[in-house]
C-alpha cells in the first residue's frame, strides 16, 4: 500500500460503478475510495475523521441540497489542510463564480469532460502536496503522539498548547497555528544548514 | 438443618461488616447485603425466613468475635458458646485473610456491585433500541419523557460542540426524583419489571399520567453517542450513583452474542446535598446536530405537552447548544403557536352526562351541537385555522418557519403528544400524514384546508380510549374499529370548517356584486332623469333648465363616485387575483435553461469521455473484460440520449415567443384535446380538475413537453388494463406553488424503481412517444425552475400518482 490516504469523490451523478472509480480502486495505491452522493453526507464523514488524510474531489451542482461552494466554506472553518479538487461541469463560460473557491483554498479544478487520466494526476499531485505542506506534516506528527494532553507549546503571553490544542490551530490555521509553523521552519532551516557547516568540515 | 453455606456467610458478615455490610458487596443496608445470597441460597425460604436466619448466624459470630455489637450471649453474660458446626467452620475460615475469605463466598452472591449486567438478552436490546427508536429526535423525545415521568419541573438539553466527533457532548438534566442505586441496578437496566406500567400516575402533587410506558427511554442512548455517564441522586440517600456505559465494547462483544455479559461501572460516592435529579451525559455524539436538528427538536419538544393542558406543577424544558448563536444560551420549548389564527373552533365532552359537543356548519356559521359519546371515546378537539396573512402575522410573531409550525392535526393522550411524535423528514411534503388530512386534496377539491392550514389538537385519555393504541415502531397508530372511527369523526369536523370558509369567501364576493348593482341602477336613473330634462327642453316649458342641470350635475357626480368606487372596487378584487397570479409568476430565462442543458451534456460528455478512455486503455486487460463491454453499450445508449436531448432543445428554442404568460388550464385542456384520438381509440376516460384562474409566466412548450411525458407514460401504463382506463389531472395553489397532480389507474410503478424512473439511462420501451426524453428531462426541467416532480402513493387503487411543484418567484429580484 502506498499510503494511508482516502479519495473521497462528492457527486451526485457519479456511480460506483464508473470507470473513474475502477481505474482509482484497481490501478492505484490510495487506501480507499468513497463515493458521496449527497454533499452533506461527505461533509459530515470528513468532519467525522479529522484524522484521517484525505483528498477530496467535490462536484459543485447539487440540486436542492448544499453546493460545493457551501461545502468547501464549511469545511474551511474546520480545515484548512485538506486538499480539495474542484470536478464540475461548470466554467466559465456558464457564467459560474468561482472566486470563493479560490477563496476557500480549493487546490486544483478540473471539468467534468476531463480524462481519467488528468484527474489522477491531479489527485496524485494532491497526494504530493500533502505530503510537502509544512502544515500537514505538523499535522501528522502532531497525531503521531501518544499523549495529546502533554504541554508541547508556551506561547509568550504565557498560554500553554497541548499536541491536541496545536493540532486544531494548525488545522484552522489560526494565528498561533501559522506562528508555529513559520517557528519550525525557520528552525529547520537554520538546522539544516548547520549540519551541513558540520559535515563540510 | 442448618445449611453450612449459610453459616459461613454469616461469618464473612459479621468478621467484614460491622455497622456497614462488608464493602465488597457495595450496599448500604443489611437488608441489601442479604439480598446478595438469597437468589442463589433461599432453598424455598422466604425472603424473610431467610434474612432472618442469615441474622441469627451473624448474631452468634458477633458476640463470639466482639464486643462492640452485642450478639447471643448467656446468662452470665459471657458470649454465648458457639454451636459445634459453627465452631468447625470457624475452624478454616479464620486462616483466610480478608481477601481469601471474600474469594471464597463471591460464587455465592449475585453482587450489585462494580460490575452490573443488562437483565436481558441482546436480542432484546436490538429491538427494542435500534428498531424502536427510529431517529436521534425520537431519542431525545424518549429521553425528555423519563424527565417527565420522573417529575421533573425543569428538563434541560445542552448540546456543545457538535461539529466535532472528539469534543461532541450531550447533556439532558432534569430535577425528578432521580434513580437509587437499586433502581438503576433493577429497573433502569432491567426491561419487563417496569415499575411504570403498575403505577400509572406519578406521585402526588404532580399526578402526572406516565408516559413512557415501554421504558425504552434508556436505550434512546445508544442512538445518540458512544460513550455515556449517567449521574443520579434521590432526596433520601447521601450518595450519588455514577453509571458509565460504553455501547462500543457491546458492539465488539456481538458475535459472541453474549451481550449481557458486558460490564457497566456504576460507581456510588457520598454526596450530601437534598437535591434530587439525573444527569445523562453523553459524549462523541454519532452525528452532527445542525442548526435545523435543533430546530427540529425544538419543535418536536414543543408539541409533547399541549398548550391547552397548563400543567401544574408545571413541566419546562429547555434547550441550548453553543454551535449556534440563536441557542448560545438556555432557551424555553414554548407551544405558542395558536394565537396567530385566524378561525378556531373547541368542541369539549362530558363524560358524567355522556356528552360530546360536534360542530356543524348551519347556513351562515358553525354551531356546537350535543351527541351521545362515540365508541373511541371522550375527545376535546381544538382547530385552529390560519390564512395567508395569518401565516405572515405567525411568521413574524414566532421567526419560526412557518411550515414546520403550522403541521396539521395531532392527538394528545393525557395531556401528553402521542404518534407520531418526532417525525425525522425535514421534508414537509414527505411527513406522514397520519389523518390523511393531504390525501384528500389529491381528489381535486380546491376549497380543502391542507394540513399546512391548521393546527389542530385532539386531546384523548387512556382510560377512555383504550382501543387507540400506538403502533410498535410508533409513527402510527393500529387500524383498529375505534381509530377509523375517530379519523373519519375528526376529518368530518375539519369538513365543516371548510363548509364555513367556502360560504365567507363567498360572502365577500356577493358584497361586491351589490355595490355593482347599486352603481347600475345609479346609472339607470340618471338616464331617466336626462331623458325628462331632455324632454322639458323639447316642449320649451317653463321651468328653470339651469336649476335642473345644476340639480342633474350634483347627481352626476354621485353617480359618477358610486360608479368610481364600485369599478374601484371591482377592479382592487381583481387586481388581488392577479397580482397574485403576478406573484406566481416565474420566468425562467432561455438562458438559464440552456446553461441547464450545457450542464447536462458536459456531464454526459465527461460519462462517454471516461468509458471511452478507460476502454481505450484496459482494451487487452484481463481485469475489465466484463466491464468494457457494458462501457460500450452505455457509450452508444449515452450518445443516443445526448442527440435526443439537443434535438428536444432546438425544438422549442426557435421561438422566443413561447415564453409568455398562459392560463394552466386552457394549456392542460390543449394538450388533453390533442391527444382525443388516442382516448379514443384505447377508450381512456379522463378528468381534469383545473383552478380556473392561474396564469404562470414560463414557456408554455415546456409546460407542456411535462404533461405530455406524463401523458405518454400513462398511455403505456393503461395498455394491459381491462376495465375503466382513467387519467387524471388536477391543479391548484397551495401557499407559493401550483401543485399538479397526475394520475392514472394503470399498471403502476414497482417500489423499487421509483427513483430509478428519472434516470436518463432508463428505459422501458424504446418507440415512447413525445420527445423520448421521458421523466429524465421533466425533472431536469422542473429543477431549472426550483421545482419537483414526486410519485405518490396513488389515489386510485392501482396506477401512479405524480405529483408536481412548480414553486412561484417570491422576490422578484431574485434570479
Amino acid at each position: 500500500m502506498k499510503n494511508n490516504t482516502e479519495i473521497i469523490i462528492i457527486d451526485d451523478v457519479l456511480k460506483e460503478d464508473d470507470p473513474l472509480i475502477k481505474v482509482l480502486r484497481k490501478k492505484s495505491e490510495y487506501k480507499e475510495i468513497k463515493l458521496f452522493s449527497h454533499s452533506q453526507d461527505g461533509l459530515n464523514y470528513i468532519l467525522m475523521n479529522l484524522e484521517k488524510d484525505f483528498i477530496v474531489l467535490l462536484d459543485i451542482d447539487f440540486p436542492g441540497e448544499k453546493n460545493g461552494n457551501q461545502i468547501l466554506y464549511e469545511l474551511r472553518k474546520e480545515n484548512k489542510l485538506i486538499p480539495v479538487i474542484i470536478w464540475s461541469a461548470m466554467d466559465g463560460s456558464t457564467g459560474y463564480d468561482f472566486t470563493s473557491f479560490i477563496n476557500n483554498h480549493a487546490l486544483y479544478y478540473v471539468k467534468k469532460d476531463t480524462s481519467i487520466k488528468e484527474i489522477i494526476f491531479r489527485i496524485d499531485a494532491a497526494y504530493h502536496y500533502l505530503q510537502l505542506d509544512v502544515a500537514s506534516a505538523i499535522n501528522r506528527w502532531l497525531l503521531l503522539q501518544e499523549d495529546k494532553k502533554q504541554i508541547l507549546s508556551v506561547d509568550s503571553a504565557g498560554t500553554k498548547y497541548s499536541a491536541e490544542d496545536l493540532i486544531t490551530e494548525i488545522r484552522k490555521q489560526t494565528s498561533e497555528g501559522r506562528k508555529i509553523e513559520k517557528e519550525i521552519i525557520e528552525l529547520t532551516i537554520d538546522l539544516l544548514f548547520r549540519e551541513k557547516v558540520v559535515m563540510n568540515d | 438443618m442448618l445449611d453450612i453455606k449459610l453459616v459461613e456467610i454469616g461469618y464473612f458478615l459479621s468478621r467484614c461488616g460491622i455497622e456497614q455490610p462488608p464493602k465488597k458487596l457495595n450496599c448500604s443496608n443489611w437488608k441489601d447485603a442479604y439480598k446478595c445470597f438469597y437468589k442463589k441460597l433461599h432453598n424455598g425460604k422466604t425472603e424473610k425466613e431467610f434474612n432472618n436466619s442469615l441474622k441469627n448466624i451473624r448474631d452468634h459470630f458477633d458476640s463470639y468475635l466482639r464486643n462492640s455489637r452485642r450478639g447471643w450471649h448467656d446468662n452470665n453474660g459471657n458470649p454465648d458458646k458457639l454451636p459445634e458446626q459453627y465452631l468447625f467452620i470457624l475452624n478454616y475460615l479464620e486462616k483466610l485473610d480478608d481477601d481469601s475469605l471474600w474469594e471464597y463466598i463471591k460464587p455465592y452472591a449475585i453482587l450489585s456491585t462494580n460490575d452490573l449486567y443488562w437483565k436481558f438478552d441482546l436480542s432484546t436490546f436490538r429491538l427494542l433500541g435500534r428498531e424502536l427508536i427510529t431517529d436521534r429526535i425520537t431519542a431525545l423525545v424518549e429521553l425528555v419523557k423519563n424527565s417527565y415521568d420522573a417529575n421533573a419541573k425543569n428538563v434541560y438539553l445542552e448540546f456543545s460542540n457538535t461539529l466535532s466527533n472528539k469534543e461532541s457532548k450531550l447533556i439532558i438534566r432534569d430535577d425528578g426524583f432521580g434513580m437509587s442505586f437499586n433502581d438503576i441496578r433493577d429497573k433502569w437496566m432491567t426491561i419487563g419489571t417496569d415499575s411504570k406500567r403498575i403505577n400509572k400516575f406519578t406521585p402526588k402533587p404532580f399526578s402526572r399520567r406516565v408516559v413512557g410506558e415501554k421504558g425504552i427511554g434508556r436505550f434512546a442512548i445508544d442512538k445518540l453517542g458512544l460513550n455515556c455517564k449517567i449521574y443520579s441522586k434521590i432526596k433520601s440517600e447521601k450518595r450519588l450513583n455514577l453509571l458509565s456505559i460504553n455501547w462500543q465494547e457491546y458492539e465488539t462483544n456481538v458475535t459472541t452474542n453474549e451481550f449481557n455479559q458486558v460490564k457497566n461501572k456504576l460507581k456510588s460516592k457520598f454526596f450530601d446535598k437534598r437535591c434530587s435529579g439525573v444527569k445523562i451525559e453523553i459524549r462523541h455524539l454519532h452525528s452532527i446536530w445542525t442548526k435545523e436538528d435543533i430546530d427540529r427538536a425544538y419543535k418536536e419538544l414543543s408539541k409533547l405537552v399541549s398548550p391547552f393542558n397548563q400543567l401544574y406543577p408545571p413541566f419546562n424544558i429547555f434547550i441550548s447548544s453553543s454551535d449556534y448563536e440563536n441557542y448560545k444560551y438556555l432557551t424555553l420549548v414554548k407551544n405558542d403557536s395558536i394565537k396567530y389564527s385566524t378561525e378556531s373552533f373547541e368542541i369539549k365532552s362530558d363524560i358524567e352526562k355522556n356528552i360530546q359537543e360536534i360542530v356543524v356548519f348551519d347556513k351562515d356559521k358553525l354551531v356546537k351541537r350535543n351527541k351521545e359519546i362515540f365508541n373511541f371515546g371522550p375527545i376535546k378537539f381544538n382547530l385552529y385555522y390560519f390564512n395567508q396573512s395569518a401565516k405572515s402575522q405567525f411568521t413574524k410573531g414566532t421567526k419560526l418557519n412557518i411550515e414546520q409550525q403550522i403541521d396539521g392535526i395531532k392527538i394528545y393522550r393525557d395531556g401528553v403528544l402521542t404518534t407520531p411524535f418526532a417525525e425525522n423528514e425535514s421534508h414537509q411534503d414527505k411527513k406522514r400524514d397520519v389523518l390523511g388530512i393531504d390525501k384528500r386534496r389529491y381528489s381535486g377539491f380546491f376549497d380543502r384546508l391542507s394540513s399546512r392550514d391548521i393546527i389542530g389538537i385532539v386531546e384523548i385519555t387512556k382510560d377512555f380510549s383504550p382501543n387507540i393504541i400506538d403502533s410498535t415502531n410508533r409513527q402510527n397508530f393500529l387500524e383498529t374499529a375505534d381509530y377509523n372511527e375517530l379519523k373519519d369523526f375528526i376529518i368530518s369536523q375539519v369538513h365543516e370548517l371548510e363548509k364555513y370558509l367556502k360560504y365567507k369567501k363567498k360572502i365577500s364576493t356577493d358584497i361586491l356584486d351589490d355595490d355593482l348593482q347599486e352603481a347600475k341602477n345609479n346609472l339607470e336613473n340618471f338616464t331617466g332623469e336626462i331623458q325628462g330634462l331632455k324632454k322639458d327642453i323639447e316642449s320649451k316649458s317653463n321651468i328653470n333648465v339651469e336649476q335642473k342641470l345644476k340639480e342633474l350635475e350634483k347627481k352626476a357626480i354621485d353617480a359618477s363616485i358610486a360608479i368610481k368606487k364600485g369599478i374601484k372596487q371591482h377592479q382592487q378584487e381583481r387586481d388581488e387575483s392577479e397580482q397574485k397570479e403576478k406573484m406566481f409568476m416565474s420566468l425562467m430565462s432561455l438562458q438559464t435553461y440552456a446553461l441547464e442543458i450545457t450542464h447536462i451534456i458536459k456531464t454526459s460528455l465527461g460519462h462517454i469521455k471516461r468509458r471511452a478512455e478507460f476502454n481505450h486503455d484496459y482494451y487487452d486487460d484481463s481485469d475489465f473484460k466484463e466491464d468494457i463491454k457494458v462501457y460500450n453499450e452505455e457509450i452508444i445508449y449515452e450518445i443516443d440520449k445526448l442527440s435526443k436531448a439537443i434535438e428536444f432543445m432546438s425544438t422549442y428554442t426557435r421561438s422566443e415567443k413561447n415564453w409568455q404568460p398562459f392560463n394552466i388550464q386552457d394549456a392542460i385542456h390543449g394538450v388533453f384535446r390533442s391527444y382525443q384520438p388516442i382516448f379514443a381509440k384505447n377508450i381512456i376516460r379522463t378528468e381534469i380538475d383545473i383552478q380556473n384562474n392561474i396564469i404562470i409566466d414560463y414557456n408554455i412548450y415546456l409546460f407542456e413537453d411535462i404533461i405530455k411525458n406524463l401523458m405518454n407514460n400513462s398511455i403505456k401504463a393503461l395498455e394491459k388494463i381491462k376495465n375503466d382506463k382513467l387519467i387524471k389531472i388536477t391543479g391548484y395553489i397551495e401557499e407559493d406553488a401550483l401543485i399538479l397532480t397526475f394520475s392514472d389507474n394503470g399498471i403502476g410503478i414497482p417500489k423499487k424503481l421509483k427513483e430509478k424512473i428519472y434516470d436518463i439511462y432508463y428505459t422501458t420501451t424504446s418507440e415512447d412517444g413525445g420527445n423520448g426524453m421521458g421523466l429524465y428531462m421533466v425533472k431536469t426541467n422542473l429543477e431549472a425552475i426550483k421545482g419537483s416532480i414526486e410519485l405518490i402513493s396513488s389515489e386510485l387503487d392501482m396506477g401512479a400518482t405524480f405529483k408536481i411543484i412548480f414553486p412561484f418567484k417570491k422576490d422578484k429580484n431574485e434570479e
